[in-house]
């Protein structure tokens, strides 16, 4: 930490040095001074002491703090809970971002034909991603909900089921549905990015490609689909990256039960630090999450700088 | 410039790294996991100073409650207003919390030797911090509404015959049932087990979506409601003296017995918590639902062709003729600062508010639910002119005639020996990770309910999971003596 | 398009009839899909059982002056990364992201003794100082590839004629990276009135939380006595997104679009 601001006072590659007047130096130092200050603080300090705090015990009274090495580390790797959380977290991540996808993409190849409605629907659309997740979680468990909700009544209305099911009451199917919840949320944000890209996709190049005979598959493949890859891909890390650590919706819904059944690595944290009161593995896991996290992220980079090289 | 700017960040880091370092090592003040550990620890530390001498002049009290619905606070404010007018001196500002935090930061307060003023009392903390010395003795205040004559028994904490916190109010859990439905199958409201089971039998019926008896079977309702049930059993988790007789097989009977009733539960039992007994009763789905006050205050407005089918009980779950009758409820108290400025002052308002129309007022807000402690206010709300009230006196003295009769898990260690209940006002000081929400009890019910375990191997698994908390807890506080009665 | 639209939008066209169903029917053994006698008290309970205007307004505060203070900041620090390539700001931009993708939960319990050491505990003041911390990696992550898009010429232009450096950020390119702030703006706006976790961890008295935590509260209190109430909540919390949205669509597509959250 401490080198890398050292390191000031030797740049070694500033471009425009030679332009710039000393205040020029002054004003870019002022001008994000608050940043850094408030980022550090209020971010990367915090951020720092959690991975601090995974190598030592910490006494949840007192919070008296023992060094215990990869004790926490050793503890977490041999609960099966751990293990359960991570495989429930794979399953969510990839559960909702392979439904937003298809279906966001699918929806935003739909509102780009030009079809009467198509700007009230955009909007429309997107609605789902302003809903709040506390309204999120208080509608769905509304709509699911075994004595009022609708969703049992038109399954029983329909002679489908004969009596209510509690879908939220099941592990399985309250994960699924969290699932299903994540998936209607977030989809528009797809939508949105995908949208956004394909408005500024060059003319030119679908006009070569139908003058060259071209049916709508293969300008969908060769043409559109190239030119989506980039956003889908950094939108495609934003969504993994925000699903992996989503805490809000997960816990809202469930509060982590029944027995574990929604208890993804977020909401595993939560649990150990603040009902367990392990505090020590509760901090080794979310450093494991950061891990994770970062290791993801360097994928899709170097899979974001293929797809931008292949379009030029 | 740069050089400048590289500094100053550096010393702000290395200032940051250290202020954050200490700050792990010792702030306990505000942490309060292990309740009698923070207490205990700081007793020695704090000289405790009341200032007595001449309260005259302006002066300002804090009130500190949980109670934060607005209709709450209104009637509190206006309280205040008619104390303020009789005492122009005198300001009271009210400070809300949640439940959550209410021991937190009261510990804090308490422990730093600040003057908390007048505030709700965490139950499982009253001891610890009588015997500490935090509270302001309340005994001539008590003695002033009416003493032993007027309170109901059990209502007030005491410890060594001096009163440290008087009550406001406590909610009354009976059966709500149908009468209705009861009568079209020929039954008669249930007195025991045996007819309990045979009703909800009974009763349930998929076809029309009829369940017979509303059970919680989510975490936090979960142990509280079945508690009722092993104490009609003649059992409890814990001898007074904190040893565990949860171990004894008659409790796993009472698990079988009770997970038995839930075979005629609604659909989603499983999920249950407190507002689902309530909907599952006012929707029409369950003949029988375990609830207090609020169900019956909900009815008018959520379900008012059932009002008059409607009536309540006391818990039925006895299965010997001896079954002791107990049922789910904690007293709300309140308290005031030992180190509080203005003792006399605090102490004069503090019987302004308990006693009289105030308080009946203040329990008005929710009535029925919000059963007073004392026998005049009792018969003022059994009486109180509203529509509500005329209709249901009868519930109302339901639950004033059974308000001596609430226990709570975490509050009362060992009030029930063999089939006697004499409430003790003690927790066992390990019961949160057996008690609360989520703790061992609730996730006993949800391996058996959702997991699907059999009753026997969940029993053990908690028995053997509570035997460790207590010995953890107690290797740690090799100090604690078990009370004494 | 209309399945996608049915899609989106029927379980908020429920939440909102259920919101406007008189406790009674929403009770009622076999109830109606339309309310026979549609009601704002729902509504009016809402406002007078519990704190609901004081969360509002709490939650609005908070999100403005967070909004407010993360563009701005934001717009500096990204513009001085964009302009002044220096190794040390090149790795508070990678500590940024790194903080970006930071799980929100492994910050709670350290930043609660942080609050502390500062007397900021249950302090709205404390709150809002930390989502702008936090935010701000979201907000400088957007806006400095929006500042590299803005040509260098421009402000060179500009400074020839004799402009300072600050003014010619402030006049020139402030107003051409104005979509990309408004869009960081929208994002950062929902993003912080929805906000839960700290705001239900780092706020412990009712009258200082917000909308989520506080409604929250009712949900894991076991709080739940009317449904048509909670209803009524979930509409007016997502109201005021939804209608701040659809003022400023335009920009949001626009912003997102130009580049705004590209890597």
């Amino acid at each position: 930490m401490a080198s890398a601001f050292k390191k000031v006072r030797k740049p070694k590659s500033n471009r425009h040095r030679g332009q710039m007047a000393r205040s020029d130096h002054r004003l870019a130092i002022l001008m994000i001074s608050p940043a850094i200050l408030l980022v550090f603080v209020f971010a990367l300090l915090p951020m720092l002491q959690g991975l601090f705090a995974s190598f030592f015990q910490v006494e949840s009274a007192t919070l008296k703090m023992t060094f215990n090495g990869i004790d926490n580390y050793v503890w977490l790797f041999s609960k099966p809970l751990f293990w359960q959380s991570l495989w429930r977290s794979i399953l969510w991540v990839t559960g909702t971002t392979v439904f937003q996808f298809v279906l966001g993409i699918g929806i935003a190849l739909l509102l780009h034909q030009e079809l009467k409605g198509r700007n009230i629907a955009r909007g429309m659309v997107l609605f789902p991603y302003l809903i709040p997740a506390i309204v999120l979680s208080l509608t769905w468990r509304f709509i699911l909900d075994p004595t009022m909700g609708i969703f049992n009544r038109m399954l029983l209305d329909f002679g489908l089921i004969s009596r209510p099911i509690a879908f939220l009451s099941k592990p399985h199917t309250a994960l699924l549905f969290v699932i299903i919840a994540g998936i209607w949320k977030y989809t528009p944000f797809v939508v949105m990015m995908v949208l956004a890209r394909l408005q500024v996709i060059p003319v030119e190049l679908e006009e070569a490609a139908k003058l060259d005979g071209a049916n709508s598959w293969q300008l969908f493949r060769y043409i559109t689909w190239p030119w989506l890859l980039p956003v889908v891909i950094v939108t495609l890390l934003l969504r993994t990256i925000w699903t992996f650590r989503q805490f809000d919706i997960v816990y809202l819904f469930a509060f982590g039960g029944p027995l574990f059944g929604t208890t993804t690595l977020p909401v595993l944290v939560r649990y150990l630090a603040f009902d367990a009161k392990q505090i020590g593995p509760a901090a080794a896991t979310a450093t494991a999450m950061l891990v994770m996290l970062l290791v993801m992220s360097w994928g899709y980079f170097i899979l974001y700088n293929r797809a931008e090289k292949n379009l030029s | 410039m740069k050089r400048v700017f590289s500094i100053v960040i550096l010393t702000a880091l290395v200032f940051l790294v250290a202020a954050c370092a200490s700050n792990n090592t010792n702030t306990n003040a505000n942490n309060t996991v292990e309740k009698v550990v923070v207490t205990k620890e700081v007793v020695k530390e704090v000289v405790v100073t009341p200032t007595p001498g001449p309260e005259t002049g302006p002066r300002t009290l804090t009130f500190f409650t949980t109670e934060a619905d607005p209709p709450q606070l209104d009637i509190l404010a206006e309280i205040i207003d008619e104390y303020h007018k009789d005492h122009p001196d005198v300001y009271i500002d009210v400070v809300t919390g949640t439940p959550a935090t209410r021991g937190e930061r009261i510990t804090t307060l308490l422990a730093a030797g600040a003057d908390a003023g007048i505030f709700e009392i965490e139950p499982s903390f009253s001891r610890d911090w009588a015997e500490a010395g935090y509270l302001l003795p309340l005994t001539d205040v008590f003695e002033a509404i009416g003493g032993e004559d007027e309170y109901i028994p059990g209502s007030y904490f005491q410890y060594k015959d001096t009163v440290y916190a008087l009550p406001y109010a406590t909610s009354v859990y009976g059966l709500w049932y149908r009468k209705d439905l009861f009568e079209e199958a020929g039954l008669k409201p249930p007195t025991n087990y045996d007819e309990v089971l045979a009703a909800a039998k009974a009763l349930t019926d998929p076809q029309k979506g009829i369940y017979g008896i509303s059970i919680p079977g989510s975490t936090n309702a979960s142990v509280n409601f079945f508690s009722t049930f092993l104490w009609q059993q003649c059992l409890d988790y814990y001898t007074p003296q904190g040893e565990l007789i949860f171990d004894k097989p008659e409790a796993l009977d009472a698990i079988k017995k009770w997970v038995a009733l839930t075979e005629y539960a609604p659909p989603g039992f499983e999920n249950y918590s407190w507002g689902d007994q309530i909907t599952a009763f006012v929707t029409g789905k369950a003949a029988m639902s375990v609830y207090a006050g609020r169900l019956g205050v909900r009815m008018p407005d959520q379900a008012p062709q059932l009002e008059d089918k409607a009536d309540i009980v006391r818990l039925p779950w006895g299965t010997r003729p001896d079954s002791p009758y107990v049922t789910y409820g904690s007293w709300s108290r309140i308290a005031i600062s030992a180190n509080t400025k203005y003792p006399e002052t605090a102490k004069d308002f503090l019987q302004f508010f308990l006693s009289g129309d105030r308080l009946a007022r203040y329990d008005a807000t929710v009535i029925g639910h919000m059963v007073p402690p004392t026998k005049s206010v009792a018969k003022m709300l059994e009486n109180w002119d509203s529509d509500y009230a005329k209709r249901h006196s009868d519930w109302l003295a339901f639950f004033n005639e059974n308000a001596a009769y609430t226990n709570h898990p975490d509050n009362n260690m060992g009030s029930v020996e063999g089939c006697n209940f004499v409430k003790k006002d003690y927790g066992p000081p390990w019961g949160g990770p057996i008690f609360s929400k989520g703790g061992i009890i609730d996730l006993m019910f949800q391996q058996i309910f959702v997991g699907g375990e059999d009753p026997e191997t969940a029993w053990k698994d908690a028995v053997a999971k509570m035997k460790d908390v207590q010995d953890e807890w107690l290797a740690a506080h090799p100090d604690w003596t078990p009370p004494t009665y | 398009m209309i399945l996608a639209i049915l899609w989106a939008t029927l379980p908020l066209i429920w939440v909102f009839i259920s919101s406007v169903r008189p406790d009674a029917e929403t009770y009622a053994f076999e109830q109606t899909f339309l309310p026979q006698n549609p009601t704002l008290e729902n509504y009016a309970t809402l406002f007078r059982v519990t704190r609901f205007g004081l969360w509002m307004r709490n939650s609005a505060v908070l999100s403005t002056i967070t909004t407010l203070a993360v563009i701005i900041l934001a717009a500096m620090a990204a513009y001085a990364m964009s302009r002044f390539r220096y190794r040390s700001f090149e790795i508070f931009g990678r500590m940024t992201l790194m903080a970006y993708m930071m799980p929100p939960i492994i910050l709670v319990v350290p930043l609660f003794f942080i609050l502390f050491k500062l007397h900021l505990t249950n302090s709205m003041i404390g709150l809002t100082l930390v989502y702008i911390g936090t935010r701000l990696p979201v907000g400088i992550w957007m806006l400095r590839s929006y500042f590299q898009g803005i040509p260098q010429e421009l402000e060179d232009a500009a400074m020839v004629d004799g402009t300072t450096r600050f003014q010619a950020f402030y006049k020139i390119i402030l107003p051409q990276a104005m979509p990309g702030m408004i869009a960081t703006g929208i994002f950062v706006f929902s993003v912080t009135w929805q906000e839960f976790l700290f705001a239900s961890i780092l706020i412990f008295s009712a009258q200082k939380t917000t909308l989520s935590a506080g409604v929250a509260s009712f949900l894991s209190e076991d709080w739940i006595y009317s449904w048509g109430v909670l209803m009524a909540a979930g509409v007016m919390i997502s109201l005021p997104l939804v209608l701040f949205y659809m003022f400023l669509q335009r920009y949001l597509i626009a912003g997102w679009g130009g580049g705004g959250l590209k890597g």
